[in-house]
């Protein structure tokens, strides 16, 4: 038996360890979860430890660490077999925790009152003093966003935002979905996880606002297919099937008492997991094309979800053209070396100054000492970058010094905040993802850029999205400013509009009834589009030819 | 005469300028050059330098090589329509990812180089279950069925190599056909080829030609 010493933000933990064991494998079996999207497959180099002593190199480390970093011990916890005691050290996790969201507090709700002078039967109309709450949920790959509402008074108490738990099994869907299928104990735990962490966001919102868990009568959950399937354990195996991705994926609960009981709600509370439109188009989609009241009008209009799993859908009038590109996390800054979320200390936008000698300014969220990037920053960054002549279109640095890093910015530990190569690859080929797959909708809707009326930005930007700076480097079409939509959170405020019965939930029928999917993966001129769109350019305006 | 449009060809490239690089191989042409030598002797090796560099460098840009790859294929189509004989075909691949496996970048690059190297290859696309590639490798004719795969799961599974392994097996056809497989996964475990019972592995198109040139010797051709 050997042991393990584990440092980690959390402080130190020792536990033994069978020699011969995988140290990624050790590790999670004490809740100990690493980055990853390959499944230990040691082709990713995501599940970086620090190791004392370090064990040899073995050739994957080699091509995915630096020698500055294998000198000082940094390893892959998927290509380490244990056999001797070691430290591992973890690198401090993006984000720890749950924080509270900042939306405006202007939605509103019918208010149940209203309703109830209309007649409406209801249980409690005569305790006015009763509380009755909803629970609205966007259950994303890499974010998980929680809202609280009183529903006599139609408005939001309080919301918010926290890392997926299910990130320790792997990054993106498919490393996740891969991990359920090879052993059902990790699917269990996964599920678990989410659970867990609903749970605890549900019980710190009712607590800040001095309500009983118990007066919860309606929970409703949005998100992508994947993470909907590996909450219900229902089709994950399906989803790794390709010819499935265009099915209709059930995700009904199997256990909501299971549920009910983990979040302490009472029995009688409803719960609604919002059904996906197909194994790769999620609830999340549906309920931001909802939000942003995407179909209301004959005008055409296109509404990108940036995520980890971004969801593309474009409106003609009469039918709603969606589909998803697997861009990996870049957007939500777990991609790139110096990316976090746009919480407080990111770098949520960077401009070139007007004046000679034309440096970079910072905002950072929050003020004070800038932490890393959030997506928007590192947008901007790379427009700036670009535009300074540092970078160019094909992702090369001008730079002449090997290795040299693009600074942005220095960091408060006196590390640089920078974009290496690697980062501006992960955004090209993510940028270019979306960038295709919203092309090929256009056409599949036979819409040019000029006829979008509206454009649509929603998930992981935020407000502080800079469209110039995307459209200048090909992440949004080519589509004027002014019919440019910043939506921050409209996958979340959809879920919120169907915490209402009635006409949302007919609204939702509607656009469900009025949808087609566009499997990317069998579209034949998808690869073209991709490579077309891989410079750090303005997107073409026409259509891709394939050569 | 060629070595002066070499560097010009492989900065253009480098740049992932298509244009210039097209431009480039016009005055070559030209100049009195083959649309053999503009393969043989500027595509090739233009390709073979750029895996080299990505190799080398950990912190190597995919964006790039996607793109110079597109660029090296667009050449290569327009010169094996000019070739003065028809180009001698080496022997015919059957290739596609492996079931469940949608990454077919990989692929592409990799059927770009082969294409240059004079291998006729049929793209089965990708999520190929393992009787589409076996049946197709018969009816096509084919002495080489490629898989690739991104993802451990795909490359390990029994829907992957293992399952054409078996078909090959059970329809008596591996004194006929040999396997060769490529992606992510085996090149971080160099043994793994041997582990999904396939007679090959490369790691790169240029690497991949020669591979195959290898495996075609031990074969029969098809009678």
């Amino acid at each position: 038996m050997r042991r393990l010493c584990i440092h980690s933000y959390r402080g130190e933990q020792r536990v033994p360890c069978v020699a011969g064991t995988v140290l990624r494998d050790a590790l999670l079996a004490h809740g100990v979860g690493l980055a990853g999207t390959c499944d230990g497959g040691g082709t990713c180099g995501r599940c970086r430890v620090t190791l004392s002593p370090a064990p040899p190199l073995t050739p994957s480390e080699r091509l995915h660490l630096s020698d500055r970093d294998t000198a000082r011990g940094v390893r892959l916890a998927c290509r380490v077999t244990v056999t001797t005691d070691l430290h591992v050290t973890l690198d401090a996790p993006a984000s720890a925790g749950w924080r509270a969201l900042d939306l405006p507090t202007h939605d509103r709700l019918r208010p149940r009152l209203a309703r109830a002078r209309r007649g409406q039967s209801l249980r409690r109309a005569t305790t006015r003093d009763a509380s009755a709450l909803a629970v609205a949920v966007d259950l994303g790959t890499t974010h998980v966003r929680v809202s609280l509402w009183d529903l006599w008074q139609g408005r939001r108490l309080a919301a918010q935002i926290g890392p997926n738990p299910q990130a320790m099994f792997g990054v993106d869907v498919l490393s996740r979905l891969a991990r359920a299928a090879a052993s059902p104990a990790d699917a269990a735990r996964m599920a678990d996880a989410v659970v867990a962490a609903l749970g605890e966001a549900i019980r710190d919102l009712c607590l800040a606002a001095g309500h009983d868990v118990s007066a919860i009568e309606r929970v409703v959950i949005v998100g992508n297919t994947a993470m909907l399937a590996l909450l219900t354990r229902h089709n994950t195996d399906a989803l790794l099937d390709p010819a499935q991705w265009t099915q209709a994926i059930d995700c009904t609960p199997r256990d909501p008492d299971g549920w009910r009981r983990a979040w302490r709600l009472s029995p009688a509370a409803d719960i609604l997991v919002v059904p996906p439109l197909a194994g790769f188009v999620g609830s999340d989609l549906v309920a931001a094309v909802l939000a942003t009241h995407l179909c209301a009008s004959r005008d055409p209009a296109v509404l990108i979800d940036f995520g980890t799993n971004t969801e593309v859908a474009c409106w003609d009038g009469d039918t709603l053209h969606t589909t998803s590109a697997a861009g990996g996390p870049a957007f939500e800054g777990s991609g790139v070396g110096c990316g976090m979320p746009a919480e407080r200390g990111a770098i949520v936008r960077v401009e070139r100054a007007t004046t000679p000698p034309r440096h970079l300014r910072i905002d950072v969220l929050g003020g004070g000492e800038p932490l890393g990037v959030s997506g928007s920053g590192l947008v901007d960054a790379i427009a700036c970058f670009i535009d300074a002549g540092q970078l160019t279109p094909a992702g090369r640095f001008t730079d002449p010094r090997r290795g040299a890093p693009l600074v942005i910015a220095a960091g408060a530990s006196g590390r640089d905040i920078a974009l290496s190569k690697r980062d501006i690859d992960v955004f090209q080929r993510a940028k270019a993802a979306i960038g295709a797959a919203t092309r090929l909708l256009l056409d599949e809707a036979g819409l040019r850029e000029v006829d979008v009326q509206r454009l649509c930005v929603c998930g992981a930007f935020g407000e502080h999205l800079a469209s110039a700076h995307a459209r200048s480097i090909g992440l949004l079409p080519s589509v004027a400013d002014a019919r440019i939509e910043l939506h921050g959170h409209a996958a979340l405020s959809g879920a919120e509009r169907l915490l209402e019965p009635g006409r949302p939930v007919r609204d939702l029928g509607d656009i469900r009834a009025r949808a087609r999917v566009l499997n990317l993966a069998t579209a034949p001129r998808y690869e073209d589009a991709f490579i077309a769109h891989l410079a750090l350019r303005p997107a073409a305006t026409e259509e891709i030819v394939g050569c | 005469m060629l070595d002066s449009y070499i560097a010009a060809y492989n900065d253009a490239v480098f740049d992932t300028d298509r244009d210039e690089a097209l431009r480039v191989v016009q005055r070559a042409l030209d100049d009195g050059a083959s649309p053999e030598d503009i393969v043989f002797r500027l595509v090739v090796p233009a390709m073979d330098q750029m895996i080299k560099a990505i190799s080398e460098d950990f912190d190597a840009n995919l964006a790039q090589h996607f793109m110079t790859a597109q660029i090296a294929n667009e050449v290569t189509e327009s010169m094996l329509r000019r070739f003065t004989a028809p180009p001698q075909a080496l022997g015919r691949i059957v290739m596609g990812t492996a079931r469940g496996d949608m990454h077919s970048l990989g692929k592409r690059i990799v059927m770009g180089c082969l294409k240059a190297q004079m291998v006729e290859c049929v793209d089965l696309g990708v999520n190929v279950a393992p009787d589409r590639f076996v049946d197709e490798a018969v009816a096509q004719r084919a002495s080489v069925i490629g898989i690739s795969a991104m993802m451990s799961h795909t490359a390990r599974g029994p829907d992957g190599c293992l399952g054409v392994r078996r078909l090959l097996q059970e329809r008596g056809l591996e004194h006929r056909i040999r396997i060769i497989v490529g992606g992510a996964p085996y090149r971080f475990d160099p043994d793994l080829y041997r582990v999904v019972q396939a007679d090959a592995w490369a790691e790169d198109g240029i690497t991949a030609g020669k591979v195959i040139a290898g495996l075609l010797t031990e074969l029969p051709p098809w009678p």
